[in-house]
């Protein structure tokens, strides 16, 4: 049995970012649109926030690169909500790799504004997990208010940071990068777990 | 004054047992040392304030509180492998006792050796282990300059000790910088003429930090305490430690579930009944009623299927407030009623109830009316 010889080209037909001509009206890039625009609107309310994906499948050279482009520039020009496009290619088979790409990405002062919303998010669901707990909730607001609620004794931050660490760590990213991870709005050592992510 | 002494006596109490103002000897006791963590090395009396609420499992030579003696165990130097350096790791949130768990194993040194210990306490977050080892070095140097053993001529010769060992390239990552703390250990020990104990913190830090930082200091420290909330590396630690045959313990200060709650509660209050006075068991709990702890217990209407676990220092502010907050209740249904008694009350109305716990938690949340 003889080996297919490859018919596409051993380059990228298309590379993440360049300018584009395109075009709109072919069906699959309007459904691309209509998930990304419903994804964006919902957003808009936390209560209705949701983590979306969808996967785009496609022979080599048949413009799944142009597809991602096309939306990116497209979310970027919208007026009521400024989404952050993120690009990371899953070139490697470790995860690592990714997150690493994906973080290097994010600016040090999002990425500490990231961790406290997601910390401030288990802050809430422990606070529901208790009848006791339960009126806490309302003052969760912000992730200052975490702060003072873990002043007054009434949540514990040590206990919230390790519930959000093995939330981390359930979702298979690594222990050191967790560990880089919630180092990074450390004042004094931030800078450098940022750095490393970064790297 | 006198309304509290009634109420407390109608529930034979001698003193509020959550925040006891009279101690076992019937001398009153310091407010702010039963306000924060116990520490019996400032009055030996608060021993009789630990509720042994750890894990021991993991630690086969310290365990069991003993009013008495600190611990029902605690290693004799018979017991000890090696050179006699012991690693002891507390693991546990905020709250839960891990704090006066670490005071106690001081007391219990100095009760020990019948020296007061030396101790340095540092707070090792360096993402570089080589910098934290370096930073637990200088700690020590800068803490014996409070020292009157040691004048400054002497700390600056310890000083060049550090400058010059630290220039030497490391053995490995399980051991960093061995030869400067034999050095200061050779230069320091005969002077100090105490034990000295490494007392670490840090969330940072995993079980392989805490095996080189016993490798690394263990020719200069007695004891190294490392408090954590890193259950699972403490576990990893005692256990990879516990193999190569080195000295080490790993307690744990858990989150209490209701059946620790109920016996912490009785084991309470059963001590600050007065003498002579004899409750049967099924009254352990008054003046809460059973309902008051079982409220602390019941899930939330979004709980997913997860118990509710309390630290024992939310426990303890929990039933302190509800119990005060009780208490001036009945003080006002009794002006209102126009009675002088709480014997003329409902004896119903006379225990602390679940709606009276939900309000107080409620208040508490809300962070209103901070006592």
């Amino acid at each position: 049995m003889s080996r297919q010889k490859n018919p596409f080209k051993l380059e990228a037909v298309s590379t993440f970012g360049s300018s584009l001509v395109t075009c709109e009206s072919l069906g699959y890039m309007g459904r691309a649109r209509d998930e990304l625009d419903e994804y964006l609107s919902t957003y808009a309310v936390a209560s209705r926030r949701y983590g979306g994906a969808f996967g785009v499948r496609g022979a080599h050279g048949s413009g799944k690169t142009h597809l991602l482009s096309w939306l990116a520039e497209r979310a970027r020009t919208l007026r009521h909500i400024k989404p952050n496009v993120i690009y990371a290619k899953a070139d490697s088979p470790r995860l690592f790799d990714l997150l690493r790409q994906i973080c290097g990405q994010i600016e040090r002062t999002f990425l500490i504004s990231l961790l406290d919303e997601a910390a401030l998010n288990t802050a809430r669901v422990e606070a529901r997990v208790a009848r006791a707990t339960e009126s806490l909730e309302e003052r969760l607001v912000t992730p200052q208010d975490a702060q003072i609620i873990y002043g007054e004794g009434n949540l514990d931050r040590e206990h919230i940071e390790n519930l959000f660490a093995e939330q981390l760590r359930a979702i298979q990213v690594p222990s050191r990068l967790v560990t880089a991870l919630l180092s990074v709005p450390d004042s004094r050592y931030g800078d450098i777990a940022y750095r490393w992510l970064d790297r | 004054v006198r309304e509290m002494k009634e109420v407390l006596d109608t529930f034979h109490l001698r003193t509020p047992p959550f925040f006891p103002e009279i101690g076992p000897d019937g001398e009153p006791v310091d407010k702010n040392l039963v306000a924060r963590a116990l520490n019996p090395a400032l009055d030996a009396r608060l021993l009789h304030y630990y509720f042994d609420l750890y894990d021991w499992s993991e630690s086969p030579m310290i365990g069991g509180i003993s009013q008495v003696k600190a611990f029902d165990r605690f290693p004799e130097d018979i017991d000890l492998n090696q050179d006699g350096t012991m690693l002891v790791l507390l693991s546990g949130t905020s709250q839960t006792g891990r704090d006066s768990l670490a005071n106690l194993i001081l007391f219990a040194i100095e009760k020990k050796l019948d020296k007061k210990p030396f101790m340095v306490l540092a707070e090792l977050d360096d993402l570089s282990r080589e910098q934290n080892i370096k930073d637990l070095a200088r700690l020590f140097i800068s803490s014996l300059e409070e020292s009157p053993s040691f004048s400054q001529e002497y700390i600056r010769s310890l000083e060049a000790i550090y400058e010059s060992e630290i220039k030497e390239v490391s053995v490995g990552s399980q051991t960093l910088f061995p030869v400067l703390f034999k050095r200061l250990s050779s230069k320091v020990k005969s002077r100090l003429k105490m034990p000295i104990v490494f007392m670490v913190k840090g969330e940072r830090q995993t079980f392989d930090f805490w095996r080189c930082l016993y490798n690394s200091t263990r020719s200069l420290a007695d004891f190294i305490i490392v408090q954590t909330s890193q259950v699972a590396d403490a576990s990893t630690c005692r256990a990879r430690l516990s193999n190569e045959g080195k000295n080490v313990a790993h307690i744990h200060a858990p989150l209490l579930d209701i059946y620790m709650a109920e016996q912490y509660i009785r084991a309470r209050l059963a001590a600050e009944r007065p003498t002579g006075v004899t409750i049967p068991p099924t009254d352990g709990l008054i003046p809460f009623s059973r309902a008051a702890l079982d409220v602390l217990y019941e899930p939330g209407a979004d709980s997913n299927g997860r118990t509710p676990k309390w630290s024992i220092g939310w426990l303890r502010r929990t039933l302190l407030r509800a119990m005060e907050d009780h208490f001036d209740e009945l003080t006002e249904v009794m002006v209102k009623n126009n009675v002088t008694t709480l014997s003329a009350l409902p004896p119903a109305s006379l225990l602390i109830g679940r709606e009276r716990v939900l309000k107080t938690r409620r208040s508490l949340n809300l962070n209103r009316g901070a006592r």
